[in-house]
């Protein structure tokens, strides 16, 4: 299977994540590791293939979640529930 | 009481432009005002605002939404008409505002095709206005832009002071006499709004190896101040193909800019310091 | 003598790499000269199973496609995260995106721990 580059970029931004959990305490590692797993899945499946300003847009948080979360000051990582009122 | 402070600020709209804003604070704070709002509708003046949209959480292409507002229940800045819109229209829309008086550079977008503070851009008298978000900049939301990469660059001229030897007086400050101090005059004042940098053709077709005019004037202002003794390593730091040469004088810089600087030519200057030094 | 063999060919490979890409990983030559030792592919085998929570009785044989036994490319990119932990290698990105077979995996794992060595 041939990747597009967009695609090659979501995956290096998965890889950059479980690297950056690796670097964690291993019970924070654990939790780190299932949010963006579940995260990177999720948007997978909900994200329509062609919508590419809505990816690109992704992209650009995800890398700066991620420069955070390099961070060595950053110890964890945790997840709020938004309920989102349709507009 | 109240209703005969209106009276007077309306007996006054027609003559005095000034006297605009007073009628409209008046009816804002005013509950009693309300009474006399039928008489206002009469002479009001509708203005259409085309916005552009984008909510990243509704995954659909951005849009321009318009908007109608009447002027004579508006403040005269493009940000009040914003904030009147955001109140009584759409809460949903989004933008950056703080200082409302052009010195915080949070309000910075393109208005009727020019890049501007929002805060210091008079309504138009024309029928209808254009609001885009900076061009060329990643939008988180509506108006809101990406500036990381803007930051990022102003960072990496290190806009601090730096010193090679410790201050005349240890513990306290490196004085600067009053002629050196007016060296910086056009530089100080810049308040990182982005209008500029985001104005220049160059910026937008290299945003990220280019460091665009509002980081070069930066640059420049801490090049040119007395105090600082790394004025050689500054210079060699931005001496680069991409970096500063990038700079082809269009000077829409100089254009954009909200509070009158010419980052132009601030970056002309220090491409005279280059080939001096 | 088949060690000094293979390290010359592998140096040989590595030069058309960089021309070729990686697609020449699976000319027969490289193939031969570089097979992967079996306890490579054992252990490659233990971490994908355990990384696709593969039942114990379904078969994995060094040809099995990762897609074929259900993965998608987020399950492949924490398989190669897996094995750069299990053998203290490190992947680049564009190899690993190459990487959809067990044999595939080990070869390059054996490679690497190879040049590893060398450095």
């Amino acid at each position: 299977m041939k990747l597009t580059g967009l695609q090659k970029q979501v995956l290096g931004l998965y890889r950059g994540f479980l690297r950056a959990a690796r670097t964690k305490g291993s019970e924070e590692r654990k939790k780190i590791e299932s949010i963006v797993s579940s995260e990177f899945r999720r948007h997978a499946k909900s994200i329509e293939r062609k919508n590419f300003i809505y990816i690109e847009y992704l992209l650009r948080r995800g890398t700066k979640q991620l420069e955070q979360l390099k961070n060595p000051d950053t110890l964890s990582l945790s997840t709020v529930p938004v309920r989102h009122h349709p507009s | 009481m109240s209703t005969g402070l209106v009276r007077r600020a309306i007996s006054r709209v027609s003559s005095n432009p000034a006297s605009k804003l007073l009628f409209a604070r008046a009816h804002a704070s005013e509950v009693q005002a309300q009474q006399v709002e039928p008489k206002a509708q009469d002479n009001s003046k509708l203005k259409t605002f085309s916005i552009y949209r984008w909510n990243p959480d509704n995954p659909s292409k951005p849009e321009l939404k318009d908007y109608q507002i009447d002027l004579k229940d508006c403040g005269p800045m493009v940000l009040d008409a914003l904030i009147k819109i955001k109140n009584e229209i759409d809460p949903t829309l989004t933008f950056r505002r703080s200082c409302r008086e052009g010195i915080c550079g949070s309000c910075a977008m393109n208005i009727d095709g020019c890049n501007g503070l929002a805060c210091l851009t008079k309504i138009e008298s024309g029928e209808a206005s254009t609001v885009t978000p900076l061009p060329h900049m990643f939008v988180i939301k509506d108006l809101v832009v990406d500036m990381t990469n803007f930051y990022n660059q102003y960072k990496s001229i290190e806009p601090w002071l730096k010193r090679k030897t410790p201050p005349p007086v240890p513990g306290k400050e490196v004085p600067q006499s009053k002629k050196d101090r007016a060296k910086l005059d056009g530089m100080y004042e810049c308040i990182l709004c982005a209008c500029c940098s985001t104005s220049c053709p160059s910026y937008w077709w290299n945003p990220e190896s280019y460091l665009g005019p509002a980081a070069l004037l930066h640059a420049h202002r801490w090049i040119s101040d007395s105090r600082d003794e790394y004025t050689k390593e500054r210079l060699d730091a931005i001496n680069d193909e991409f970096k500063l040469y990038r700079c082809h004088t269009i000077l829409n810089c100089a254009r954009a800019c909200p509070k009158g600087l010419n980052p132009g030519k601030q970056i002309t200057t220090i491409k005279q310091l280059q080939l001096s030094s | 003598m088949v060690i000094t063999g293979r390290t010359t060919s592998v140096k040989l490979i590595s030069v058309g790499w960089a021309k070729n890409g990686f697609p020449s990983l699976r000319s027969s030559r490289f193939h031969v000269s570089c097979a992967a030792k079996p306890e490579t592919v054992q252990k490659v085998c233990e971490i994908v199973r355990k990384q696709l929570a593969l039942p114990p009785e379904s078969e994995l044989t060094p040809e099995s496609k990762f897609s074929a036994l259900g993965a998608d490319s987020l399950d492949t990119v924490e398989i190669v995260m897996g094995l750069e932990e299990e053998f203290d290698i490190s992947v680049e990105e564009e190899n690993s995106q190459n990487i959809t077979t067990v044999q595939e995996a080990a070869d390059l794992i054996e490679n690497l721990i190879q040049k590893k060595g060398e450095a």
